[in-house]
């Protein structure tokens, strides 16, 4: 009776070898470099923290500020509930015309701008250095979704920070001198890391 | 930071119809950027606050006709 049919050849093709086993190894270095450290940790998830829901305009050049102030909390609640960190995501255009735009966030009390962290959160941010911001997403000249960004808002304790936007160029790394109106709505703040897109209703 | 009102769209589609003849009339080749403008001005046209409103539309979708007759032809 041979309802299973193995033979010597058979198990030897499909043999686990000792080459077979290291190239799957578990190694220390593998371990090493995805251990969940309690920074990690720290920096993930995010809560809700403010909305602004309502349309609001800028027509003038130069940067424009699009949202009410937002007050940050204290230092101590920054550094060991918000992980340093404050999110922020909305939809934005700017009307028909020759240019483009880009955002930001100031701090209003400290006059200066708030910088993204590293990482993917910075791609294709231009203005530290107050020239362009983060280059619009999606439709130039009608209502996107921008990404949420992830900002260091360490030492910013009971500041106002604002999301401004300005013309710029098509690439969102130069500044534009004369504007078309800018639009902003749907403005969601989280405190801590927030990625991806939302929609309407904050989800 | 303003309220838009009707008036600042009407002046928007004015400026978005405007510079949209003008790429059509310095027959401008960027077909991309010519959609992006007649998107925004579409866009703005479909506004309740716009659409629901008694302000005439009419030279501005005669602007948007006239663009994308043109790039039909690019």
């Amino acid at each position: 009776m041979s309802l299973i049919k193995l033979n010597n050849r058979s198990l030897g093709n499909n043999a686990v070898t000792s080459a077979a086993i290291a190239s799957n190894a578990i190694t220390t270095d593998k371990i090493a470099n995805n251990t969940v450290t309690q920074s990690k940790i720290d920096s993930l998830g995010s809560m809700l923290y403010s909305t602004d829901t309502s349309v609001a305009s800028a027509t003038a050049s130069g940067w424009r500020t699009v949202s009410a102030t937002l007050n940050l909390p204290s230092n101590d609640v920054i550094t060991n509930d918000w992980a340093g960190m404050i999110s922020c995501t909305f939809f934005g255009y700017i009307s028909s015309g020759a240019h483009y735009w880009a955002w930001r966030l100031y701090d209003v009390t400290a006059n200066s701008i708030v910088l993204p962290i590293d990482g993917p959160c910075s791609f294709q941010w231009y203005g530290a250095a107050g020239v362009g911001g983060f280059r619009f997403r999606g439709s130039v000249h009608n209502a996107s979704n921008q990404p949420a960004r992830v900002f260091d808002i360490s030492g910013r304790g009971g500041n106002g920070i604002t999301l401004e936007m300005r013309a710029s160029n098509g690439s969102g790394n130069t500044n534009e001198t004369s504007s078309q109106t800018l639009y902003a709505d749907n403005i969601f703040w989280y405190a801590g890391a927030m990625t991806g897109m939302h929609n309407e209703n904050g989800y | 930071m303003a309220t838009p009102t009707l008036t600042t769209y009407i002046t928007d589609l004015t400026n978005g119809c405007t510079f949209l003849d003008s790429l059509v009339s310095d027959k401008s080749t960027d077909a991309s950027r010519i959609q992006e403008v007649i998107a925004g001005i579409e866009y703005q046209m479909g506004l309740s606050i716009v659409a629901d409103s008694d302000e005439d539309l009419s030279s501005f979708k005669s602007s948007v006709s006239d663009a994308k007759t043109y790039l039909a032809g690019l």
